[in-house]
């Protein structure tokens, strides 16, 4: 009878363990792994900046102009973009700024410009490794191949000194949504500008 | 008893006893006659007369005697004379006292002109040294000038970059009769140029803010034409204090909110 019990909930957990995996949403995946440091990198306009990475995802260099890193895994994809700002802004001085919700719709707006339709979900002013940002949740409808893709975007745009450091996570519509968030969530929420305490 | 006569050189006046020559006209050298004496004497030459002698004043000098004989018309021109005289005695005593005061000026200036030459050959002498012990490097000084520049049209202040930019470091250590300088800019005076020496060894011990504050300091001395502020602890923070060795624990955002004050207050000027 002990024998018999053990076989089922040995089996049990394989079940649950399987089910992570499909879903594209592992434990192991929800913790960050190892931290990613872009200092000195030639596109990061001297940004000194870490970020954790969770540990079965791919890192690769960004193709694209300003794209200093792309991370992938689990059907996901989360980059690092920086660009030059206007000027300086002190982190009171941003967080003034940012209250104007005109000037928070416009830098949503240029953010996702390759997009033929989008709907913001969700925005708020959020404070990322001591910065203010802006968070927005999106839905993007863009055409690729012929073929109509939904995407779901999570972006954190952050204003650190005369520099506007983007941070865009997109998947997939489907089922796991909350879960993927809360990882993006937590890879964001490992950001650190070391220079700060330098 | 005796009887005395006076003359005036022309007439002759008398008898008269002793007590009414007394009440007479006469002065020292009336000449006087009486029985006995054989020619006209000098008052002040008889003895016996020397009571009388007493009484008269003593003789009056040659413009007061001039005074008293001259018409009121006289008096006026003497007085006016007079007034004259005070006059170029007060011009002179004037002109006693600004030859006084040129002479104290100058002991006072003359000093101050020859320290401050004194000190521009020390200057010229110290730019000469700063010059000769420069090299270029390969720090991003560019970048610094670029976003000044930038930041300086984000507040509306278009100013033409100058054809001339020199930025270079400078064994400013080595230099006698300095002591530790960080930098020095010397295109204050010069609208087309753009001068700035930086002290390696101070740039190596500064951090990231800090070399903003310097950076964005000195361009300010040569770009806007500002002066340093007094080191005095109202000042400490903002960025033209001249002690920034001691913002070794200033922020980034400091460093930003600190120009920015700069740039506003020289928009209202």
């Amino acid at each position: 009878m002990a024998k018999l019990l053990i076989i089922v909930l040995v089996q049990l957990l394989l079940y649950i363990n399987l089910y992570c995996h499909t879903s594209g949403v592992t434990e192991k995946n929800k913790i960050p792994g190892e931290s990613l440091s872009i200092k000195n990198h030639p596109k990061a306009k001297s940004v000194n900046m870490t970020i954790k990475v969770p540990s079965r995802w791919k890192i690769r260099e960004g193709n694209r102009p300003n794209v200093v890193k792309v991370f992938t895994g689990d059907s996901s994809i989360y980059l690092i973009m920086i660009k030059e700002n206007a000027t300086f802004f002190s982190r009171n001085e941003a967080r003034e700024l940012l209250k104007d919700d005109d000037l928070v719709n416009n830098i949503i707006q240029e953010s996702i410009l390759n997009a033929s339709n989008f709907t913001v979900i969700d925005k708020s002013i959020v404070t990322i490794g001591t910065y203010p940002s802006i968070f927005y949740k999106a839905k993007v409808t863009t055409e690729r191949t012929g073929l109509t893709i939904t995407l779901i975007m999570n972006s954190w745009t952050i204003f650190y000194e005369d520099k506007l450091v983007l941070l865009q996570s997109s998947y997939l519509e489907n089922n796991n949504a909350s879960l993927i968030d809360d990882l993006f969530f937590k890879i964001t929420n490992s950001v650190i500008f070391p220079d700060q305490y330098n | 008893m005796k009887k005395y006569f006076y003359t005036d050189g022309i007439s002759k006046f008398g008898p008269f006893s002793k007590d009414e020559l007394k009440k007479q006209n006469i002065s020292l050298t009336t000449k006087i006659w009486y029985y006995g004496l054989d020619e006209w004497t000098e008052l002040s030459n008889v003895s016996e007369l020397v009571d009388i002698l007493c009484l008269i004043p003593p003789e009056l000098n040659s413009s007061d005697l001039i005074q008293k004989t001259q018409s009121d018309s006289d008096r006026k021109i003497i007085r006016t004379i007079k007034t004259k005289k005070d006059i170029h005695i007060k011009n002179y005593s004037l002109l006693s006292k600004v030859k006084w005061l040129i002479l104290i000026f100058m002991i006072i200036l003359v000093p101050i002109i020859v320290y401050f030459n004194s000190n521009k050959q020390t200057d010229a002498d110290i730019y000469n040294e700063i010059v000769a012990n420069s090299y270029d490097s390969n720090r991003e000084f560019d970048m610094y000038i670029e976003k000044y520049y930038r930041d300086l049209e984000v507040y509306g202040i278009y100013l033409k970059k100058p054809q001339v930019i020199i930025v270079k470091f400078s064994k400013i250590d080595q230099i006698e009769k300095t002591t530790h300088i960080h930098g020095v800019s010397y295109g204050i005076d010069d609208d087309d140029r753009i001068e700035i020496y930086i002290n390696p060894s101070s740039w190596e011990m500064f951090n990231k803010p800090m070399r903003y504050f310097f950076m964005y300091h000195e361009l300010s001395h040569d770009v806007l034409k500002v002066d340093d502020l007094k080191a005095v602890p109202i000042n400490e923070g903002k960025l033209m204090y001249p002690e920034i060795a001691s913002y070794e624990n200033k922020t980034m955002d400091d460093f930003i909110e600190s120009y920015h004050a700069l740039f506003e207050v020289y928009l209202e000027k």
